[in-house]
């Protein structure tokens, strides 16, 4: 955990867990050119810084839970009507918009909503809480390249508010609480369980230290140390440093007792008690320096208000050097409080600087993917396009003159071709066997037979009618049989075979075996 | 009244499927259609230029391709070249290459089947041809395959009857019909 003084830095390691467990806070005195609420002036320089304690320390962390404290952000409370949680950041912002030196846009504004109701007007009171979005994204960047990384970045006055709504039971009461830190004094009022009122002052820590050094001439790691052994009023400490002492810390009680008065009086409110919590309650004498004040609202530890198991824990060295839990009442609720109603400056800077680029990085993948999408169509036509426009030019080459010229009469000369074998075929070439038959007919049958007197072929029918004659009757039957036999002609019945005075005269009609008569046959005109 | 507030995101997005939406219907469904076409056009050419290239490697041989096809066509051209004009020079040429002496030549009316039309448009005509000569069997023969398959003329033997005049001698009488192309008679 990492706080700031106007002079110091410290440093205190914790432990994160179900219960926030503390170790010895330390203080570094900061380089020269940093004092005097100069720490951010150059963030490189301050995180190198915390760098190089933290390793000289052995903290082995690198993880940075950053406490910003009112030098370095705005905080405003405003009344408000009841609205819904959402809504509030955008009352938050008109708000801020009166208290901001500069435009609302360059502010991280986040809301703590008390959900206290002022009786008298029905209002709700919340704070804003107000950063610059630069200084947030250079302490980042300024850790980051130092080899630290901040985990949270909160105003400590949040873990109070936090702290104290968890841990001190106020039913019914109102009760001031007031955190003595090192580095900030913090009040808050609650009541009836619920915040009223808050408000962070400066310590009087480090301007006490400044008085011890500057009249003991010790150095404020000396003047620190007499404070932690002695207390503010101790012995080792002459009466002119006390008396000073004591008027500082009168100032600061006055001004709290003045602010808490405020608010009882405008909330209408009566106070039951004040208790105390912080790392100047533990300093010795405590109750006693604080009595020699003389206020008249009495002082209560917070050990008797929270239960012991809602303070945080503490390490073996920060129980050696005498520290109490209720030192880091408002640490532990920094460390330990429910992260959906956290006031952490970091996560919201990067739900803003994540935000953007996610929805910009998503719009555009989905205009790239459209753009694609038209994109890829439209070239390929265009593409084909001028691939045909080139295709036509091409087949209008003159060296293609010749062979277009050739091959075009091919295709008419073949189409010429079709349309003759077209024609051929309806006509009779080829189909007429009359040739054919005669000559079968002289091989088979003039042969065997004394003579062949007359036939007659029928192109139409298929058929032969035949005469002839033989010498005996076994001479037809070798026709006959060899007209079967070869198989080109059969014989039909009927037939006749006429025994005559010195031969046999046959008379047989053949037909032509497979004959198929063209179709046209035996058409025509008729001759004269 | 409070106006509701819409945010920018939707805004876009719901202008950019607007336009997606037109450019899908007015621009993409009609260039898919073209670029179907012009890539059928393509693939047409580029076939075409393939075959203009390969045809000029071969001009000669499909100079000479087209000249025999040209020979071809000529000579199925005059294939139907015997009609009923010229019919009677055809019979005289069919007997004289023989040495025979036509005994009587009959030739028929001019018939037109304008149900059959050639690739010109001509309708099939025929007329009945008779031829009686006295020959041997084998001038016979040969006779009757001069009609068949050598004559230019497209004849269809319907009847072919044989007698004989002698021991080597015979009368043959083929009777035909002629189909050609066209009247010549009406012309």
């Amino acid at each position: 955990m990492l706080q700031t003084t106007p002079n110091s830095l410290v440093l205190t390691p914790v432990t994160s867990g179900r219960k926030a467990v503390f170790g010895l806070p330390k203080r570094f005195e900061l380089p020269q050119e940093m004092r005097g609420g100069n720490a951010f002036a150059d963030l490189h320089l301050f995180a190198n810084f915390v760098k190089e304690k933290i390793t000289a320390e052995h903290f082995h962390t690198n993880k940075i839970l950053f406490c910003l404290e009112d030098d370095n952000l705005i905080c405003k409370e405003y009344l408000h009507l009841p609205n819904k949680t959402k809504n509030l950041l955008a009352f938050a912002r008109l708000e801020a918009e009166s208290v901001l030196p500069d435009s609302v846009n360059d502010y991280l504004i986040l809301n703590y909503e008390y959900g206290h109701i002022n009786e008298m007007t029905g209002k709700l009171k919340s704070a804003l809480f107000a950063v610059k979005i630069k200084l947030i994204s250079e302490l980042k960047k300024a850790f980051s390249q130092a080899g630290l990384t901040i985990v949270k970045i909160s105003p400590p006055i949040f873990g109070m508010l936090s702290a104290a709504k968890k841990a001190i039971e106020s039913r019914g009461q109102t009760i001031a609480v007031l955190d003595l830190g090192f580095e900030k004094t913090r009040l808050l009022v609650l009541h009836d369980g619920l915040p009223v009122f808050q408000r962070t002052f400066e310590a009087i820590y480090e301007d006490v230290i400044e008085i011890i050094t500057l009249e003991k001439s010790v150095s404020v790691p000396e003047a620190a140390a007499m404070i932690q052994r002695d207390g503010l009023n101790g012995s080792t400490l002459s009466p002119d440093i006390a008396q000073k002492i004591t008027t500082l810390m009168d100032v600061s009680a006055n001004e709290l007792v003045r602010n808490i008065r405020m608010v009882l009086s405008s909330e209408r409110l009566e106070l039951n008690r004040m208790i105390f919590c912080g790392a100047m309650t533990a300093l010795p004498n405590f109750n006693e320096f604080w009595d020699q004040l003389g206020l008249d609202i009495p002082l209560e530890s917070i050990r008797l208000h929270a239960p012991a198991d809602s303070l945080p824990q503490l390490g073996g060295d920060a129980i050696k050097a005498r520290l109490y839990p209720a030192s880091f009442f408002t640490a532990g609720g920094m460390v330990t409080a429910k992260k959906s109603s956290q006031i952490n400056f970091l996560s919201a800077a990067k739900a803003i600087s994540g935000f953007r680029p996610a929805n910009i990085a998503a719009l555009a993948l989905i205009t790239m993917l459209s753009l694609v999408f038209m994109a890829i169509p439209t070239m390929t036509y265009y593409n084909k396009s001028i691939q045909v426009q080139q295709d036509r030019t091409a087949l209008t080459d003159s060296r293609y003159n010749e062979v277009k010229q050739l091959l075009q009469q091919q295709a008419k000369q073949s189409a010429a071709l079709a349309s003759l074998e077209g024609d051929r075929k309806i006509l009779p070439f080829g189909k007429s066997k009359t040739q054919e038959a005669a000559a079968q007919l002289w091989d088979q049958v003039s042969p065997k037979v004394l003579s062949v007197d007359t036939y007659t072929i029928d192109n139409v029918a298929g058929s032969i009618a035949l005469s002839f004659h033989v010498t005996h009757y076994a001479d037809f039957l070798t026709v006959k049989e060899t007209i079967e036999t070869n198989g080109y002609f059969t014989l039909a019945a009927p037939f006749t075979v006429t025994k005559s005075d010195k031969a046999y005269a046959c008379s047989v009609t053949l037909k032509t075996v497979n004959f198929e008569a063209w179709a046209s046959a035996g058409k025509g005109g008729a001759a004269k | 009244m409070n106006k509701p507030k819409i945010s920018g995101v939707f805004l876009y997005l719901l202008g950019l499927g607007v336009v997606l939406l037109l450019f899908y219907y007015l621009a993409l469904s009609p260039m898919t259609a073209q670029t179907q076409k012009l890539t059928l056009e393509h693939n047409q050419i580029t076939a075409q230029l393939a075959q203009y290239d390969g045809s000029l490697q071969r001009t000669a041989e499909l100079k000479s391709k087209i000249s025999a096809m040209q020979t071809e066509i000529n000579n199925r051209g005059s294939s139907t070249g015997v009609t009923i004009k010229n019919v009677a020079e055809d019979m005289e040429a069919a007997c004289s290459q023989l040495e025979l002496v036509p005994e009587n030549v009959q030739i028929g009316e001019e018939t037109a089947d304008k149900s059959k039309l050639s690739s010109t448009g001509q309708p099939l005509c025929s007329a009945s041809v008779i031829l009686q000569v006295n020959c041997t069997d084998k001038q016979l023969q040969e006779l009757l395959g001069y009609f068949e398959s050598k004559s230019k003329g497209a004849y269809y033997v319907n009847q072919v009857v044989r007698a004989n005049v002698s021991e080597d001698q015979h009368s043959a009488q083929i009777t035909m019909t002629l189909y050609y192309f066209g009247s010549v008679l009406a012309k």
